[in-house]
């Protein structure tokens, strides 16, 4: 037996002997409920497929095509055929009316509903309690996300921002959740103003996050955040904002991140924000 | 699930019906899931890896040509995801193990030490190269399989094969020649 048949063997050994892991269930319910939101992509290449034809009748096939093309353009070129009762380039059908739709995030602590914006094709990322997760799919380039809106009920601060397993630090209020912000090393709060999310009062700010250091190496400010924010997040350039309002006594962050250009993304998040409205 | 059986609920999900599609989804998902964590080593990234692979799944059903491929399609979209992932943490979690001091050494069967050794040498390598070797030796995937689910050509997959093989057996010799005192060992990458 040769060195490489030898792995081999052992790791199909390993394989066969690993415990097989089933999924939580959540993970196939979070999954449905969101493909309830979620349309199907059109597939634009099945009606130009031959399937069966071969030969000659795909030919003839082609040949039609082009007959028809032909003629549709002589017609058009000479004025033929009848009259039009529109105007060039004017649909005769009546467009659909855009409805907004109103979906809940009931996986969250504290459920809202929201209504996503006509322009942009947003999705999931992770659902449970403590957050909730949209994105933009293909938003960083063919299947990469790079621009989120995450609501996080936050649980507090952090003793040590930079440490994972640091002990809480209780925040009595949304304000004061944007002052111990200011007090986390890496992070500079900027342009602070007051808003209103959900007819509640709310403070928002620009963050501005530094590159992991060997002294803040994770960089995980609330008590919630499972793991470090991750560096290209703390990239110059990555637009970070966080809106903090106070929900029947608990504290909820919205974040908005983009890790590339933003403009009109900032634009939807706020539509997608101002949506919000939480159960009580 | 039977074949048909399946190829007939692939027909009726890409068509908008989200039971039929649930019913695929539920049938895949421990499998996904699994496969998943096999890749990543996380059970939390498996989880959100999986979760995007089913969306991902039932948005682009209607672009599988071939029903029969389900599995295939579903494991690439897999692969996908968890690059994707990965892409967006772009860091492995710190891994610290502490390896056995002496005179600590654990009562363990060679069966065991032997899992060990694989699994070390598995987190040593990189997402493409462990990737690869899940679809081969946990699923079981042919050549051609392997090259459907990875996107690339099968004289590719052979060859990405060939090296994961080869990047498994140099971490594993690497770990033998490691000194057997207590130590720690971290990676960042």
């Amino acid at each position: 037996m040769t060195a490489n048949q030898d792995i081999e063997r052992r790791l199909v050994a390993f394989f066969e002997t690993e415990p097989s892991a089933r999924a939580p269930g959540w993970v196939l319910e979070s999954a449905l409920s969101t493909i309830e939101t979620t349309s199907q992509r059109r597939d634009l290449l099945a009606p130009w497929r031959f399937p069966t034809m071969n030969g000659l009748p795909r030919l003839a096939a082609v040949t039609m095509a082009a007959v028809i093309v032909g003629a549709v353009g002589f017609l058009l070129a000479t004025g033929g055929g009848s009259p039009s009762p529109t105007a060039p380039g004017a649909s005769p059908t009546k467009r659909p009316v855009p409805t907004p739709s109103f979906f809940t995030a009931s996986t969250f602590g504290r459920p809202f509903t929201y209504v996503l914006p006509a322009d942009v094709q947003i999705d999931y990322g992770p659902r449970n309690a403590t957050s909730f997760e949209f994105r933009v799919p293909d938003s960083g380039g063919p299947g990469v996300s790079a621009w989120f809106v995450v609501a996080q009920a936050i649980g507090g601060g952090r003793e040590n921002p930079c440490s994972l397993t640091s002990t809480a630090l209780p925040l009595a209020s949304a304000q004061a959740a944007l002052e111990y912000l200011k007090t986390v090393p890496t992070v500079a709060v900027k342009s602070e103003s007051a808003a209103v999310i959900d007819g509640r009062d709310a403070s928002s700010a620009v963050l501005t996050l530094s590159p992991g250091t060997v002294d803040c190496p994770n960089l995980a400010f609330w008590m919630t955040d499972a793991e470090g924010v991750p560096d290209p997040f703390r990239d110059p350039g990555v637009y970070a904002r966080v809106a903090l309002l106070d929900v029947d006594g608990e504290t909820i962050a919205i974040h908005t991140w983009a890790t590339s250009q933003a403009s009109d993304w900032v634009r939807w998040a706020d539509e997608l924000i101002g949506s919000f409205h939480f159960q009580r | 699930m039977e074949r048909g059986v399946q190829a007939d609920l692939v027909r009726r999900a890409k068509r908008g019906d989200r039971e039929a599609f649930a019913v695929l989804a539920a049938g895949s998902v421990d499998r996904l899931y699994a496969t998943a964590r096999h890749i990543l080593r996380d059970a939390e990234l498996a989880e959100e890896a999986t979760q995007d692979a089913l969306v991902r799944a039932w948005r682009d059903l209607p672009s599988l040509r071939d029903p029969d491929r389900l599995d295939a399609w579903l494991y690439r979209l897999l692969v996908r995801a968890c690059v994707d992932l990965r892409r967006r943490v772009r860091r492995w979690r710190t891994e610290l193990t502490v390896l056995p001091g002496e005179g600590s050494e654990p009562d363990r069967t060679s069966e065991l030490a032997d899992r060990d050794q694989i699994e070390r040498g598995l987190r040593r390598l990189s997402d493409a190269q462990r990737t690869t070797l899940v679809l081969a030796f946990y699923l079981g995937f042919s050549h051609g399989e392997l090259a459907e689910a990875l996107d690339i050509p099968v004289g590719t997959a052979k060859s990405r094969l060939h090296y994961a093989i080869q990047a498994l057996r140099a971490a594993i010799e690497a770990d033998d020649r490691a000194p057997s005192v207590g130590g720690r060992e971290g990676r960042t990458a």
